[in-house]
């Protein structure tokens, strides 16, 4: 009796299967590309080695993408494929004043991740560097919250006595979503 | 009705009182920290609501095998392995709890790449016991710490 029913338990579950393999290929996930442009900043004095420089980030999901509103469980995930960062106002900065540059992202309601680095930096920058994207770093997490904060890490040759600095940072992502 | 308000005053100014000062208690982790081997000293910074400690001072700042200054050469992220150790968040998402306690964060030992899940518990104004474990706290291990003292000035 039970070796009768047995093929048919197995051309029930093939089919079930190709169902599954079916509805999935009809909700496959889209990708994008998207940039931001943010501004960190915080005030001097500047000691030798490393400091922090800040931006709040509010996310707006319905206009994250071009094609239309998302809701946070439509995100899939979200990576950093480029960052440049630019000085702002000072005419005689150039980043050689610095070993290392990086990139973080913070929240109350996420672990800290960091995104990008640049060690060293190169001797022939001048007043614009591209830092390098973590190929794994996902920040879907955080684009799901309401805001969060970049954490710009730059770590000083010497000590620097400037009031304020101020960098302007292009970002751009890929985002993957349903 | 102005009894009611008085009380309701009364209520509002205390819990916020208690949540100041439950605020302050955790901001006591913040300053410069000693590991027991010596080896790195560590500036812990409050971002947001929650505590990160940062490798300020190596005592071998330069790796013996590149004669360059030591990078995370252990990271699991490939693509991060360039990030400096000095100025690196090796603690990092602490939350106070109280009771001069701080747990949900992180420990990460750059000597092999790994993160630990950790606890921190202030036994003195000057004195950390720092707790890595993977799963359970009870599988684990306690580093204590030591608050690096500044010269007073005369």
């Amino acid at each position: 009796m039970f070796s009768i029913k047995k093929p048919l338990r197995i051309s029930a579950f093939s089919s079930l299967l190709i169902g599954i393999t079916a509805l999935q290929s009809c909700s496959t996930s889209k990708s994008e590309q998207i940039s931001t442009n943010i501004t960190v900043s915080s005030e001097g004095p500047y000691f030798s080695g490393s400091n922090s420089f800040f931006s709040e980030y509010s996310v707006d999901l319905t206009s994250l993408i071009s094609e239309k509103p998302l809701a946070a469980d439509d995100i899939k995930s979200i990576k950093l494929s480029k960052a440049s960062v630019q000085h702002i106002e000072n005419s005689d900065f150039d980043f050689n004043q610095f070993n290392s540059a990086s990139l973080q992202v913070v929240s109350d309601n996420a672990p800290m991740t960091s995104i990008a680095i640049l060690n060293p930096i190169p001797e022939n920058a001048t007043t614009t560097i591209q830092i390098n994207a973590s190929k794994e770093a996902d920040l879907a997490e955080y684009f799901k919250e309401s805001s969060f904060t970049y954490l710009f890490d730059l770590d000083f040759k010497e000590d620097d006595y400037s009031d304020a600095m101020s960098f302007s940072l292009d970002l751009e992502f890929i985002i993957e979503y349903n | 009705m102005n009894t009611l308000k008085a009380v309701l005053f009364l209520f509002v100014f205390s819990f916020s009182s208690i949540l100041s000062f439950s605020q302050e208690g955790g901001d006591k982790l913040i300053g410069v920290w000693e590991p027991s081997n010596g080896k790195a000293k560590v500036k812990i910074e409050k971002i947001g609501s929650k505590y990160y400690g940062k490798i300020v001072w190596l005592k071998e700042p330069i790796d013996p095998e590149t004669g360059k200054p030591k990078v995370d050469r252990n990271n699991p992220d490939e693509s991060m392995r360039s990030t400096p150790i000095k100025g690196y968040r090796m603690l990092k998402d602490f939350e106070y709890t109280g009771k001069k306690e701080w747990s949900e964060g992180t420990i990460y030992d750059p000597e092999n790449g790994s993160t630990y899940s950790s606890t921190i518990k202030m036994k003195d104004e000057n004195t950390l016991d720092i707790r890595g474990f993977i799963g359970v706290s009870a599988l684990g291990r306690t580093d204590v710490w030591k608050r690096l003292q500044m010269p007073k000035r005369k």
